[in-house]
Parts: structure tokens; sequence; C-alpha cells
């Protein structure tokens, strides 16, 4: 029980994908023009994540070593299908907004990197859990940002007027550059505080940048001191 | 060649198997649904153009281009309730947008009048060009009997002036030019000569 309120929280707070991994940027920036299709883009990826992680977890003794990269994409591919298509025929609002974006999710480097870092090493109840903290932790970031992007850039959030009348929309924020501009304040504040990301030093891991006592080969801390050799 | 590569090869081809299988079950499963809402979605972008009439059949015109960058693609027979052409529905592609094709939607009734005009898809700058998908500006359209339409920016007065987009002028005059085009060729084809197909 204590592994997976653990899974959560990490994948929410400790190694939230978008803020701290920085994984997944492309739809980070892509979808977030406002705040419900930052919710829809989130909720879609985290359904994928939790059933991929848990498929890989499942299979993970049946999956050759030297061809667990087809195998993983074939089952990201496979529930992005899924998801699609339910989307199609169920949520139809929501499948307009995001509909050129879905299948951009077999790519979502958070999917491959979660089936690689964990779900492939651990037991398909963590696995799942693991999936569903990191899903959750990419939704808030996604909603975040969507609704600061749109609050100032159109002025409404979630669809409704927030901003008095008189307020002029920063129209360049919910435009494609805006999204950098976000990001780039986020990352920044995020340096400034000290605060733990990709872009920051590896304080406030759980392995202190100690790799060799880790053993989690998809942890970013890893992938860069390995790169530096 | 290692000797795993047919245990490998096996495990690969079991997963991709499954998977096709998972995949055709939940495609048979939805597909009804999402024909029908499909189907759903163009009858209510009909009715949003032409409220009054209850059935739209296609007329079988081939797609044409009517002016530089605009062409009908297709066009179908609005009938009320009586089952009586009341007016057409067209539907037509401009390339003139911002950001590529624009796809609208057009209602023209036996009068030569626009009863709506909705966009079924564009690419427009999100904010600025892409608020033509917004149904207030887009009201705008019905009812004009004069043409051609044009577009003003800020304030419009007579009976065949547009509020422009604010930003986005090439949007605005894109689909401006398109309305303008349904109602021109409704009047030359379809309503001179009568021509009650």
């Amino acid at each position: 029980m204590r592994t997976l309120f653990e899974r959560l929280y990490n994948g929410i707070i400790r190694e939230n994908p978008t803020f701290v991994l920085m994984l997944g940027m492309c739809p980070t920036l892509a979808v977030t023009t406002s705040a419900i299709n930052g919710l829809g883009m989130g909720l879609s990826t985290c359904a994928v994540l939790i059933m991929s992680n848990l498929f890989v977890s499942l299979l993970r003794k049946f999956i050759p070593d030297k061809v667990r990269m087809p195998a993983y994409i074939v089952i990201v591919a496979s529930f992005v299908t899924i998801v699609d298509l339910l989307m199609q025929a169920y949520v139809r609002g929501l499948y307009a907004s995001l509909g050129l974006y879905i299948p951009l999710i077999v790519v979502n480097c958070i999917i491959l990197g979660r089936a690689e870092s964990y779900a492939s090493k651990n037991p398909p109840l963590a696995s799942l859990a693991d999936g569903l903290g990191m899903g959750l932790g990419f939704t808030a970031a996604l909603t975040i940002i969507g609704a600061f992007r749109e609050l100032f850039g159109a002025g409404t959030l979630f669809g409704f007027r927030i901003m008095p009348d008189g307020y002029e929309p920063v129209s360049i924020l919910i435009m494609a550059p805006g999204a950098f501009f976000v990001l780039a304040i986020i990352t920044a504040l995020q340096n400034k505080l000290k605060a733990p990301s990709a872009t920051n030093r590896p304080e406030g891991f759980k392995c202190n940048g100690e790799c060799s006592s880790c053993g989690d080969s998809g942890c970013m801390i890893y992938r860069r001191t390995e790169e530096g050799k | 060649m290692s000797k795993t590569i047919f245990r490998e090869t096996l495990h690969l081809v079991i997963i991709v198997l499954t998977a096709v299988l998972c995949l055709s079950l939940v495609y048979e499963l939805t597909k009804d649904r999402i024909a029908s809402a499909e189907e759903n979605d163009r009858i209510k972008s009909y009715k949003t153009v032409f409220a009054e009439a209850e059935v739209f059949e296609d007329a079988g015109i081939a797609p044409v281009t009517v002016s530089d960058g605009i062409s009908v693609d297709a066009v179908l027979l609005a009938k009320n309730q009586a089952g009586r052409t009341a007016g057409y529905v067209l539907s037509l592609t401009t390339s003139l947008g911002y950001g590529g094709n624009i796809v609208a939607s057009v209602g023209v009734d036996l009068q030569g009048k626009i009863t709506g005009m909705t966009v079924t898809s564009m690419s427009e700058t999100p904010a600025l060009g892409a608020k033509c998908t917004e149904s207030d500006w887009q009201a705008q359209f019905a009812g004009i009997g004069e043409f051609p339409i044009v577009y003003v920016k800020g304030g419009r007065a007579s009976g065949n002036e547009i509020d422009a987009i604010s930003g986005a002028t090439t949007t605005t005059k894109a689909i401006v030019g398109l309305v303008n085009a349904a109602h021109e060729y409704v009047a030359s084809n379809l309503l001179n000569g009568g021509a009650e197909t």
C-alpha cells in the first residue's frame, strides 16, 4: 500500500513529468492553449499511461529484452487507438479539439520512459500506480499551463469569462510562442528557487545524483551523467 | 544470428496478433456509433445554417471551382416539413485564409437571402482568425439579402456589412468572399431559370 501512495506522490510532485523530468514537451507546448484542452490531453495520456504501464508490467517476463521497444510501441499504439476510437464515439466535443494530438501520444516520451524505466522492472500494481501518478502529474501540469495561458491570453478560464471586460487579452500567450514563454518563466522560477527540475541540480531526488545506488536507468540524472562520460 | 531469434520473433508476433485482435474488437464496437455521431454532426451543421429545413438531400452536383481559390464542394436541397425545397445548403472551400483552407457551409433561401453560415474546418490563428468559429460572429451573416457583402472595421451599419474580426482581416476577407461566392453560385445556377432540381 505504501508503494502505491509513494508512486502517486512521486508522479504528481517529486518527479512530475512536465515540471521536474521535463518529458513530453511536445504535447505540453502544443495543446495547452486552454485549460480544458490541457485537462483533456492530460487525462487521455493518463488513461494510455495506466494501461500501457499495466500491460508492459504484466508482460515484462514475456517480452524478450532485445525486441522490447517494438513490443512497447505496439502496446502503446494499440491503447492510443482504442482511446482515439472511444473519444470519437463518446466525447465528440473533446475529440474535435484534441483529435489531431491523440495519435501523438504514441510517441510521448513519458509513456515510453515509464515503460522502460519503471513498468518493465516492477510488479503490475505498482506499475499501475506509477502510471496513474505520472498521468495525474502530467494532467495537473498541462491544466495549470493551459489555465495560465487561457486566463491571460483570452481572459477566460475553462471557457468562463474571468477577467473584467476592459481587460485586453495578451493574444500571443495562446499562440505557439506563448507556450514557450510560459514554460520559460516556470523553469526560470524553478531555477531561481532551486526547485528540482531537469535544468537544475539533482538535489531533491531520492538518489541525490548517486546513480550507482539507484539503478533507475530511465532517470534523467543518470542519463545525463552517462552522456557526460 | 543469435539462437534466441526465433523465440523473440514468436513473442513479438504473439503480442502483435493480440493487439490486432483487441483493436478490431474495439473498432467493431465503436464503428456504428462513430458513423451516426458523424452524421449527426453534419446534419447539425446544416441545421445551423438552414434552421427551417428538416431534410437535406444531396443535389448531385459535381464539385466546381467558382472563382480563384473558392470551390463549391457539395450542394444540398434544404427541404421543409412538407418536402418542398425551401433553399440550398452549400459546402464551400476557400484557400484564401491565413492558415490554409477554410471549409464552411452556407444556407441560401429561394429569395437568394443568406440563412446562415458556419465554419466546419479551418486552421486559422487561435484567438485571432480562429474567432471565425464563434457563433456570435457567424450569426451576422444570417438574413443578409444585399450583395456583395462587405466587411467593415467596427460597427456594421447597412444591410450588407459584416464586422471584421479584429486582427484577422485576411480570415474575414476569405469568409466574406466565400459567402458571396455561395450566393452568386445559387443565384446564377439554381434560382435563375428556375432550376428546381
